[in-house]
């Protein structure tokens, strides 16, 4: 056999038409694959649109309202709020200020006095004297310890 | 219209070009993958993959040429890695294509002579194998086939030859 005779048999199967039932499985297969890709791909869409609508319209309901006024928290421990200020039993009185800076009502600062109670001995231990004034309303109590 | 212009309308919902290119273009692809192959069952699932890959990429295209040497290059590689995992020659299948009408003896003689070829195609190492159908069944050019195999266009034109040479003794060793 010639190498002409083989290139002409070639050519014949270059002609020779395909199977129809070939063709008909590959078209079926790859419409089926694809349609389940597409189905796939709208599937993902329709999942990342149910996150992303609830989260964009909280988003858009928060900068619509502005800033946001901060409240303080409760501790976690359960120990009580404290909504006085506290001042220390020794701390001296902060200087008034000279000027006005707004004009909210100023703050009471109440001095608390802790008074601790004394034994019976710590008592009669204790010294007294007595200084009498010449004017009968005024007596001066000197009490050591 | 072109194919490559019609290839920009795969990514949207739009299938109906997609499905044209399938119709347009399967002929070539499952011809030149049974070639390759030697079966039809192979060479169907050689399509598959071609077209799932060609819709999954979208992939556009500068011209029908380049659209063409792409179609042509996916299904040579999906047909190397078949031979490659077999490892084994492809098994020809005995039934061949309906042929042209003939006399009945000349036309079964024909169909006698190409079943021989087919078988002796099989026995051809994979990439000359590849090489013969893109070039003389396909009808691609050399710069073609080239490529479509990733190769130099010397190459092509020895494996080509060499191909041939080895047919036409295989087929004259049948003959006698």
């Amino acid at each position: 056999m010639t190498e002409d005779k083989i290139r002409e048999l070639f050519r014949e199967m270059r002609d020779e038409p395909i199977p129809g039932a070939s063709r008909a499985r590959v078209r079926m297969a790859v419409a089926e694959r694809t349609q389940s890709w597409r189905e796939r791909i709208r599937r993902r869409w329709k999942l990342a649109a149910m996150i992303l609508v609830p989260v964009c319209a909280a988003l858009v309901v928060l900068v619509a309202r502005g800033p946001v006024r901060t409240t303080p928290g409760t501790p976690a421990s359960g120990t009580p709020v404290v909504t006085q200020p506290m001042i220390a039993e020794n701390a001296e009185p902060a200087a008034p200020p000279q000027t006005p800076v707004n004009s909210s009502p100023p703050v009471v600062r109440v001095k608390r006095r802790i008074v601790k109670p004394r034994s019976a001995d710590t008592a009669e231990a204790a010294a007294l004297i007595r200084i009498e004034t010449p004017d009968p309303n005024i007596v001066i109590l000197l009490i050591g310890g | 219209m072109q194919d490559a212009a019609l290839m920009l309308e795969i990514p949207c919902e739009v299938s109906d070009s997609f499905d044209r290119i399938v119709q347009e273009r399967e002929t070539r692809v499952l011809r030149a993958a049974y070639r390759i192959l030697g079966n039809w069952a192979d060479a169907e699932d050689v399509a598959q993959e071609v077209f799932l890959r060609l819709h999954r990429h979208g992939l556009s295209f500068a011209n029908d040429a380049a659209f063409g040497a792409w179609l042509y290059r996916v299904t040579v590689n999906l047909c190397l890695d078949r031979t490659r995992v077999r490892s084994a020659r492809p098994s020809v299948e005995i039934t061949e294509l309906p042929s042209v009408e003939q006399s009945a003896e000349a036309s079964l003689i024909r169909e006698q002579e190409k079943t021989q070829l087919m078988a002796a195609l099989a026995t051809l190492p994979p990439r000359e194998r590849a090489a013969v159908v893109l070039r003389e069944i396909e009808g691609l050019s050399t710069r073609d086939v080239a490529e479509a195999m990733g190769s130099a266009e010397v190459t092509v034109r020895s494996q080509v030859a060499k191909a041939i040479g080895r047919l036409r003794g295989l087929m004259t060793r049948e003959a006698r």
